[in-house]
């Protein structure tokens, strides 16, 4: 093999490992729920063979899939919305704070990855409720008057998806922030311009790149999880991943709990492209 | 000479058959009672099992209780695998003839989809004489599936109220009663636990057959729809989260976290099944097709079944056996005495029930998810 056809296949060469990693366990399970999803299905069985486009038609009428499909769109974009304003202050004060102070505040953003979702959920429920910290802490500090109860509410399942989904957007926002060059902070504020020029100007420009990726990031998260919107928002708080495990677990419909994952699929999928496209815009631009 | 030798020998053989004969006679008794432990005892040792008895806190008790003592007596190897409604499908998922657990705990719901899908074995009824202690409701609950594995024990819905508001669980209207409303929590997500609660105290109809077919169920629903529920909870532990919380002073529970719930904070609950009965769901353990440890499993079955096994059980746990001798705890008060009291007191959800909800199932579970919507306001 002569020397530039080498070079020219040794990228492809390295990244094989990972795209059979990527096949295998992505991509044939995904295939599996794609032939799963146009299963029939019959009452007493989990799926029966063939070929049924029936439960994608009850995606189009059914009233509670199409309010758990906006339910699950508007959590995920207010929740990654909200994550990204945290996780970009945060990772911005690290960034300027002294490297002394670094290491605990990572610290500290490493935390709620180090414990489960179902422990953390335990967590907000001794905060929220009437009787639980937050509730006596206002009390307390004589804000209220009354004791207040934020559990099972929309407000709750949000803190609680901005909550898990902080920490990696915090990680995205700090690699890109130690990336840039500080120096053009000083010679913003030596120019005389205000921090929140300094921020719209200098800043955002800099790092869009990670804030969308940080989105995306956030975004697809809080668009699988179920858990926490179930045990903290309202009874009514139906979502994608709500309806996808009671067809599996309840139901045990599966061919319909294929249909909808796939409509989640497809989402997550579409929110990836735009985030791709709107990189390599900026990209572009900067050529 | 010879002669002599051959009548001696003969002499002797014959004494030796004799005597043989004599002490096998004398202890015929003996041998037949010990048979099956004796053989147990030499040819299971350092046979493995594995059966799925639920899992959580049934699980452990099940291991202390059943699985640690007949491993101990027996030599053998069987341990548990954790297990809810996930042993269908990986049935399923295995190859036929190498099962991944030899053994599962069934409730209603999982015997008819199990049996529909032709997962289970026969148990072999002969090596299972303990089935004569058992209390025949299991059997007249199961028409036509009692030849399928042996009933172990059931569960049931309970009544929990706080101690403090001096309202006793011994009806369900409870639930209905101005003074808890807007405090009041029931299953949301196994919603028909919470269905039957009207459909057992409702008379039109026997046992809870109201609720199998969406016409007759809908004046259960319209019932439901008037509770003032402070949330409908979505697992066992938001329950306990929504009691402890004070959020909820009372709630449909489940057996198993009855006693927990009357164990942690015995001054601040009361549990109990109310006078109109209550929804259950009895415990077979079913043979897996396929199994490699046929013989143990059934040996295993009929250990189910014996009298210590049931009443150390029973001891740790607010579940009904299937043994009509077992020693009931003190803090089992009401349990049945006869197997009147079963029929009365326990209803089940039969498994020809759970066909004809799971042929109309998406209705139902769309006619919950309205009385949520209307419920929560």
């Amino acid at each position: 093999m002569t020397g530039p056809k080498r070079s020219r296949l040794a990228p492809w060469l390295l990244l094989t490992p990972a795209q059979i990693l990527a096949v295998v366990f992505f991509g044939v399970p995904a295939l599996y729920m794609a032939r799963m999803s146009v299963n029939a299905h019959a009452p007493q069985s989990y799926f029966t063979p063939g070929f049924t486009f029936e439960n994608y038609a009850r995606l189009t009428h059914d009233p509670v899939i199409a309010g758990a499909i906006w339910n699950t769109i508007w959590l995920a974009l207010i929740g990654s919305a909200v994550t990204i304003v945290l996780a970009y202050g945060f990772a911005l004060i690290v960034w300027l704070k002294p490297a002394r102070w670094r290491l605990w505040f990572i610290g500290l953003a490493l935390l709620p990855l180090l414990i489960s979702e179902i422990a953390i959920i335990f967590g907000w429920w001794m905060v929220f409720p009437r009787n639980g910290l937050l509730s006596v802490a206002l009390m307390s500090s004589g804000l209220i008057t009354d004791k207040i109860s934020l559990t099972y509410t929309e407000g709750a399942a949000l803190v609680g998806q901005v909550y898990i989904t902080l920490p990696y957007c915090f990680f995205i926002l700090l690699s890109v922030f130690d990336g840039l060059d500080r120096r053009v902070l000083e010679a913003a504020l030596d120019l005389s311009a205000p921090p929140l020029t300094t921020l719209y100007e200098v800043l955002l420009p800099q790092t869009r790149a990670g804030l969308l990726a940080a989105f995306a990031q956030a975004f697809i998260w809080t668009m699988g999880t179920y858990a926490t919107p179930m045990a903290l928002g309202p009874d009514t708080l139906w979502t994608l991943g709500f309806l996808i495990q009671a067809q599996m677990l309840g139901k045990h419909h599966w061919p319909m709990a294929a249909a909808l994952s796939m409509v989640l699929v497809v989402g997550v999928a579409l929110v990836v492209l735009l985030t791709r496209w709107l990189q390599l815009q900026q990209r572009s631009f900067h050529v | 000479m010879s002669r002599i030798r051959q009548d001696q020998s003969l002499n002797r053989r014959r004494l030796l058959q004799y005597t043989a004969a004599g002490v096998g006679l004398l202890a015929m008794p003996a041998i037949i009672g010990r048979a099956a432990l004796a053989t147990a005892q030499t040819s299971f040792a350092g046979e493995s099992l594995i059966v799925v008895p639920w899992s959580g806190n049934y699980e452990l008790v099940f291991k202390e209780t059943v699985i640690d003592p007949f491993n101990a007596q027996y030599g053998t190897k069987v341990e548990s695998v954790g297990g809810w409604d996930q042993m269908v499908p990986q049935i399923i998922a295995a190859p036929a003839d190498n099962p991944p657990f030899d053994i599962t705990v069934t409730e209603e719901f999982i015997a008819g989809q199990g049996q529909s899908e032709g997962l289970w074995a026969k148990a072999d009824r002969a090596s299972i004489p303990n089935l004569d202690a058992v209390y025949p409701y299991f059997a007249e609950t199961r028409p036509g599936y009692e030849s399928w594995g042996v009933p172990f024990a059931g569960g049931t819905s309970m009544l929990i109220v706080r101690k403090r508001l001096e309202i006793a669980p011994d009806t369900w209207g409870v639930l209905w009663d101005d003074r808890l409303a807007g405090k009041v929590t029931a299953d949301g997500s196994s919603w028909w636990w919470s269905l039957s609660v009207p459909a057992a105290m409702s008379t039109a109809h026997p046992g809870l057959d109201e609720m199998y077919a969406l016409a007759t169920a809908e004046p259960l629903f319209a019932k439901m729809g008037q509770l003032k529920v402070a949330r409908w909870y979505m697992t066992g532990a938001e329950q306990a989260n929504l009691l402890n919380q004070k959020e909820a002073d009372a709630a449909l529970t489940y057996s198993s976290d009855a006693l927990g719930f009357l164990t942690d904070s015995p001054d601040e609950y009361v549990a109990g099944v109310p006078k109109e009965g209550t929804s259950a769901w009895t415990d077979w353990f079913i043979k897996v097709r396929g199994t490699r440890h046929n013989d143990l499993a059934d040996f295993f079955l009929n250990y189910l079944l014996e009298k210590e096994t049931q009443g150390r059980f029973l001891a740790k746990s607010m579940v009904f056996m299937s043994r009509k001798d077992v020693t009931v705890p003190p803090h089992w008060t009401g349990y049945p005495q006869s197997n009147a009291d079963f029929h009365k007191m326990f209803q089940l959800i039969t498994i020809d029930g759970w066909a004809k909800i799971n042929a109309n199932y998406q209705a139902f579970d769309d006619r919950m998810k309205q009385t949520i919507t209307r419920s929560a306001g």
